[in-house]
């Protein structure tokens, strides 16, 4: 009978492979493909006929002064709010427009968000913000409608701040639409996005007096972290009603075919 | 008789070049001190592996002035074994490398490839120069 | 003549006198595996070789176990099975959710602790490469002839704890799962020595479910963890060596001739390993899950973290809410180093606490199973006097850990 021993010309051939395969690659100078990873885009508009790519840094740019202006400092968390509504706002123009860039004064933007920062993001893309008028030749609709349906008619930066101590994930919820057609979309933010018991921190954080110095450190943390994930997140890991692209179920039937098998054979043999 | 001399000349050699390798690899696996890489060759600062090494090359020359007797033989093949270990675990490791994408899938034709590439650790270097103790083994063996 | 009345020097002559009727004398030619196998045992070229084994084995673990867990598993769990069970499972926050699926935001699977999401994940994602990888090469160990070799190596000391070389047998298969170990120390001859390794088995040698565990979260660390473990096993089993009364004779070993391993029979012990461990690890692991979620809901868990708070903080260094995780040890050890994880990535732990925290895993209370083999093996007696052995260790190691990672600065 032959026996199978683990020999010498199954190793010779795995090292003429390795050796094969290692000269081919150095001498290509094959290189691994980059990972794809998320870019965060420009915000598309036309504005009197002239096409404006909108920056993130250059809304954050704006925003940052208004608030300035008003309140003498920025509230340390502002650039969480503008990747939101900056996102929301890229997501809803390519839902609406789907792929046609918008004119400014086709767009309307109702939000949900009391709070300054996002307000004012989405003010600078529609032209309806303050100390705008050299800045722009048009203007489309912003507005604040809070849940119960009211509309916020002070949008100062100040009134805004003072709304925004007792805002929750529910209340990150946009409506992009268009003015012209009526056609809108939703953008709802998902809530697994906002650690547990997020806004109750930022509540005693940035508005309180009595939060400590870790759960300050936790707050930066945290908010920064949601910062991340607004500018570096596909669409559907932070946006409601969103599939995931990747075909997913063949893995999971393959992941679940192969545990099976691992527990039927160990339990056969 | 010849080919014994340059056996032993050629298996000197290479262990010193061995030793010298391992030595590095020890200095470079000591803390605070960088690993090295120059082309396609790169010294990974490991110590463990250093050590290895190290003695693999000293076994292989200590056996070398003895390549006809069966114990230098003996002591030149047990020094190859180890600098065998050490690579065969770099190229095992580069082998379970290429398949996976990293993303749950297979990988790309250029990634498999690229997983194959350059900088190599000394003892790939080595590897295909060790192999050469087999001659000997089957030219004492007869 | 009674075999019990002669004293080890008799036993010598005795062994000296029939050899001389019996082995015929005449020159031998020594073959190249006669001389490789010599030099496999002498200190200066063995102990090089054993390093390099050594290497190899690690080596191949990570490479083989990364290539499943990295490169198929963490990816096919958190970005596809988890999300997709977190949909699809009724009842999200429910009490029957928390145990299934776990925590509904977790963005990963170590971080879940649900008995479908951190169970099957540790189980087959983790632990199940790792063992296959660990039981494959130290079946190829086995069947070349290594084993003795290195039992042979590390005589010497082995017996300055008061053991003997082939007491490197037990700690290997130790390092796969303390169960078949535990019942490996057989090969002892005394009940000191059995007593002995059973012990320093159970407190001080992480399974290899578990070193597959620490191996995924703190890959840079493990080898000074296990290093620090081994110091635990030799600085205890010289201390045992010296209280414990009984006596530590010297063996024969019998070492076979290096043999290249084949393929069926490989496979066939691999695999035999390989599916006991299934068997009895993936229901205790799952079951584990289920029990350490009722006593969260139940809220044992926290009220146990709160009466223990002050010796965690203060002799341990590490937060309370590492008891959990210390509960979960007592049923599966890997699952609680990866309940551990969880707590590090929500950043409930830092890297130090981790790295202590791994430690008190390892050395705190043996699992179920290997406790109810101490129990079938040694009596209740045995295992009461292990438990105290146990409890001394985990203060003094815990302790030392706690005081190397704050000098350390990790």
């Amino acid at each position: 009978m032959k026996v199978g021993k683990i020999g010498i010309k199954a190793l010779v051939l795995v090292l003429i492979m390795f050796y094969a395969l290692a000269a081919i690659a150095w001498v290509t100078g094959v290189e691994a493909p980059e990972e794809e990873e998320f870019e965060l885009g420009e915000v598309t508009i036309e504005d009197n006929g002239t096409e404006l790519a909108i920056s993130i840094d250059e809304v954050s740019e704006y925003v940052t002064e208004k608030i300035e202006d008003a309140m003498g400092s920025v509230p340390e968390d502002m650039e969480m709010f503008v990747s939101g509504a900056y996102r929301a706002t890229l997501l809803g123009i390519s839902e609406v427009w789907e792929g046609e860039v918008p004119s400014r004064d086709d767009i309307k933007i109702v939000s949900s968000l009391p709070e300054p920062a996002s307000a004012l993001c989405f003010q600078y893309i529609t032209g309806t913000g303050p100390s705008m008028e050299n800045l722009r030749a048009e203007n489309g609709v912003f507005e604040i409608v809070l849940q119960d349906g009211t509309l916020v008619e002070n949008t100062s930066v100040q009134h805004l701040y003072e709304l925004s101590k007792n805002i929750t994930a529910d209340d990150w919820k946009f409506e992009i639409s268009s003015i012209s057609t009526g056609e809108s979309f939703v953008v709802e933010v998902k809530g697994d996005v906002f650690p547990e018991d997020f806004f109750g921190l930022r509540e005693k954080v940035v508005f309180g007096q009595t939060a400590s110095e870790k759960e300050g450190q936790e707050f930066t943390w945290e908010w920064s972290d949601i910062n991340d994930g607004f500018q570096g997140f596909e669409d559907y890991e932070i946006f409601e009603g969103l599939e995931e692209p990747a075909p997913d179920s063949a893995t999971i039937v393959a992941l679940i075919a192969v545990i099976l098998a691992i527990v039927i054979l160990a339990l056969i043999i | 008789m010849m080919k014994f001399k340059l056996g032993s000349a050629y298996f000197a050699i290479l262990g010193v070049i061995t030793l010298a390798f391992g030595g590095l690899e020890v200095v470079t696996g000591l803390p605070g001190i960088e690993g090295l890489s120059t082309g396609a060759l790169e010294i990974p600062p490991d110590l463990w592996r250093g050590i290895i090494i190290f003695f693999a090359g000293a076994f292989i020359t200590a056996g070398a002035f003895k390549l006809r007797d069966i114990h230098g033989l003996g002591m030149s093949t047990f020094g190859s074994i180890m600098l065998w270990i050490i690579a065969g675990c770099d190229i095992f490791t580069r082998i379970m490398e290429s398949i996976p994408n990293g993303a749950g899938g297979l990988n790309s034709l250029e990634g498999f490839l690229a997983t194959y590439g350059p900088p190599y650790s000394p003892a790939l270097f080595l590897l295909p120069f060790s192999l050469v103790i087999f001659y000997f083994i089957k030219e004492v063996e007869k | 003549m009674p075999r019990t009345s002669l004293s080890v020097d008799e036993r010598w002559k005795l062994i000296d006198s029939i050899s001389k009727q019996v082995v015929l004398r005449g020159k031998y030619k020594h073959t190249l595996k006669d001389v490789i196998s010599d030099l496999s045992v002498r200190p200066m070229t063995g102990i090089p070789l054993a390093l390099a084994v050594l290497f190899g084995f690690w080596a191949f673990f990570g490479a083989f176990a990364g290539f499943f867990t990295d490169g198929f598993a963490v990816p096919a769990f958190d970005d596809h099975f988890l999300p997709a069970i977190q949909r699809a499972f009724p009842g999200e926050g429910g009490p029957l959710y928390w145990i299934f699926v776990g925590d509904p935001g977790a963005p990963s699977c170590f971080e879940a602790f649900g008995v479908l999401t951190s169970g099957l994940f540790v189980a087959f994602g983790v632990v199940l490469p790792a063992i296959v990888a660990f039981y494959l090469v130290l079946t190829i160990l086995e069947d070349t002839g290594y084993l003795p070799r290195l039992a042979v190596l590390v005589d010497t000391v082995f017996h300055k704890i008061g053991l003997h070389g082939f007491a490197i047998v037990p700690t290997i298969l130790s390092l796969g799962c303390n169960v078949p170990a535990v019942a490996a120390s057989r090969v002892l001859e005394t009940k000191k020595q059995r007593f002995m390794m059973m012990s320093l088995l159970a407190v001080f040698i992480p399974c290899g479910a578990q070193i597959g565990v620490m191996e995924e979260l703190l890959p840079e660390y493990v080898p000074a963890i296990l290093a620090f473990l081994f110091f635990g096993y030799f600085v205890t089993g010289a201390v045992l060596s010296r209280l414990i009364p009984g006596r530590s004779p010297e063996i024969l070993i019998d070492v076979p001739p290096y043999r290249s391993p084949i393929m069926k029979n490989v496979a066939t012990k691999t695999w035999a390993r390989v599916s006991g461990f299934i068997k009895m690890a993936v229901p205790a692991v799952l079951g584990g899950i289920v029990v350490v979620n009722l006593l969260y809901l139940l809220g044992v868990i926290d009220w146990l973290a709160d009466a223990l708070e002050p010796i965690f903080v203060v002799w341990f260094g590490v937060p309370a809410v590492t008891v959990g995780a210390l509960v979960m040890a007592f049923l599966r050890k890997d699952m609680a180093v990866g309940m551990l994880g969880g707590m590090a990535a929500a950043g409930l732990l830092t890297t130090g606490e981790l790295i202590t925290s791994v430690v008190l895993v390892s050395i705190y209370f043996p699992c179920l199973a290997t406790f109810i083999m101490l129990w079938k093996e040694g009596g209740v007696r045995d295992l009461l006097k292990s438990l105290a052995i146990l409890t001394v260790s985990f203060f003094v190691f815990g302790g030392l850990m706690h005081g190397i990672v704050a000098l350390a600065g990790v």
